[in-house]
């Protein structure tokens, strides 16, 4: 019995300190796709501040945030960074079981972020504005499909 | 069958299908970006939205002593900017996202408590500028009244 109780515990010990890395891991990858989202949600904001005080600057410098994080979002969704045991995370399992859609919904996201760039490059403020409103429709199309609702 | 006199009433005939067509694939596409639109301003409430509970949660953290107080003035700022966001973020009667129904039906309403939330923010705001953590405590409660409105207008998130 005492000998049985020795190898359950080496075992558990062992499973704890092999899924360690792995967990290390998938936090990094998680906090790097936070760290982007941040940046994205802080330049949506800069977007909509800018609009709202007529600072087309502020916009086209926004702008120019979003169509760079747009060409690469799909790859702060790596493999293995999803929901699972000791990690925190707002992305849907649905992510890598239905790849094909959500990579349609980034290449959308990202189609929309250019169109918008160049939108902002010239001066119409109405135009910007409806261009801006079928960014945020991707995001939310993202957001609902993708994103496990917060508390 | 006399095809002779067909042209005029097939060229007529074939006009009238394709502006038919045309008319509804325009409704289609205006529809379409109708839709567009409106998600897009969902999205931008949501944000504006997301954010004031951020700057509250942080001003609640200055409070509780698990932030550092120089952050009070710009934290208050925020949310006063964000409360007078929120108003306007409101002002397209888009219905949608975590709004309920009754946000349009009693319209007249929920603007007066946005707008009160918006002056009482700004009040909270003056009062953040002088660094005074007592001060702004003192109308914490009456310039956030986030759960009072949020039982009236908002749908209960989904667990």
């Amino acid at each position: 019995m005492k000998r049985q109780f020795r190898i359950l515990t080496i075992f558990i010990l062992a499973g704890g300190l092999l899924s360690a890395p792995v967990l290390a891991g998938a936090a990094d990858k998680v906090r790097v796709r936070i760290a982007g989202f941040r940046q994205l949600g802080a330049a949506y904001k800069g977007v909509s501040d800018g609009l709202r005080s007529n600072d087309l600057a502020r916009v086209r410098a926004a702008s120019g945030q979003i169509g760079g994080a747009s060409r690469t979002i799909y790859s702060w969704f790596p493999r293995g960074s999803g929901p699972q045991p000791g990690v925190k995370t707002a992305a849907r399992a649905e992510i890598w079981s239905s790849a094909g859609d959500f990579r349609d919904a980034a290449d959308a996201f990202a189609r929309q972020a250019q169109a918008f760039q160049r939108v902002t490059a010239g001066g119409d403020l109405n135009a910007i504005k409806a261009e801006s409103r079928k960014l945020g429709a991707t995001c939310k199309g993202c957001h609902d499909s993708f994103r496990a609702a917060s508390d | 069958m006399n095809l002779n006199g067909s042209g005029p009433v097939l060229r007529r005939t074939t006009l009238a299908l394709a502006a038919g067509a045309a008319l509804i694939s325009m409704q289609a596409h205006g529809a379409d970006d109708a839709k567009t639109q409106a998600e897009g301003i969902i999205f931008e409430r949501q944000q504006v939205m997301m954010q004031l509970g951020k700057d509250a949660d942080a001003l609640g953290k200055i409070a509780a002593g698990q932030l550092p107080p120089d952050r009070l003035a710009a934290t208050t700022k925020a949310i006063a900017d964000g409360a007078r966001d929120s108003v306007e973020a409101f002002e397209q009667q888009v219905p949608g996202g975590h709004a309920k129904p009754e946000v349009w039906s009693n319209y007249a309403d929920f603007t007066a408590r946005m707008e009160k939330f918006a002056a009482s923010a700004d009040t909270m705001a003056k009062a953040g500028q002088t660094g005074n953590l007592g001060a702004v405590m003192g109308v914490m409660v009456e310039a956030l009244p986030c759960k009072e409105c949020h039982d009236l207008y908002r749908e209960k998130k989904k667990s």
